[in-house]
């Protein structure tokens, strides 16, 4: 298989395995640095799931 | 959903997916992607695919005449990725205050059919509130219910 082709993945939604990650991007990077400094001024709703688990 | 909607490809780890944008100016590759910044803890990213840089950029405005569509396809993807993590807490933030405003719409149009399955936060001044229509928020938490 290569890497643009698709297979049924997990759930409804088919996957691929050449796909870029686009979490190591510079764009990603930076967002996420935004989004842990928004948390860490505002912090996180006093409800908040995070320790649910998968 | 029934909103129209694009067909998604995700990576083997499920935290980035893909879809192609089709209308007048083309077809425009969109990435949606979730970066861990916590436990169970996700900032959602999404823009365009540039082969030639190799980043994503959101600072476009595509103009592809299906704004709605692609806003349906990130609300979608969204409800896919906490099917996967039902734990995951995903903040949304646009890099721009229009940006912000365009998930705003998304959330908002998508409302009726998401309020059902996600808690959704906004951030307003200096707290967070359950979202509510009409309201503009600066960013965005959501997680399943």
């Amino acid at each position: 298989m290569s890497n643009t082709a698709h297979k049924k993945g997990k759930g409804s939604v088919a996957i691929n395995a050449g796909m870029p990650d686009y979490n190591k991007t510079s764009f990603a990077i930076k967002k996420a640095e935004k989004a842990r400094a928004l948390i860490t001024k505002y912090g996180l709703p006093k409800a908040d799931k995070t320790k649910k688990g998968k | 959903m029934k909103y129209p909607k694009y067909t998604i490809i995700a990576s083997d780890d499920l935290y980035s997916y893909e879809f192609y944008s089709e209308g007048p100016k083309g077809r425009i590759k969109k990435a949606i992607f979730f970066t861990p910044i916590g436990k169970n803890l996700f900032n959602l990213g999404f823009g365009d695919w540039n082969e030639e840089t190799q980043d994503v950029d959101d600072s476009n405005r595509s103009n592809n005449s299906d704004r709605d569509k692609v806003l349906a396809t990130v609300a979608f993807t969204a409800v896919k990725f906490m099917e996967h993590f039902p734990g995951a807490l995903i903040i949304i933030a646009g890099s721009t205050p229009a940006r912000t405003r365009l998930y705003q719409m998304g959330i908002a149009y998508n409302y009726i059919e998401i309020k059902d399955l996600l808690e959704i936060q906004g951030l307003i001044k200096d707290r967070w509130e359950s979202f509510q229509l009409g309201t503009n928020y600066k960013a965005f938490l959501i997680s399943r219910k």
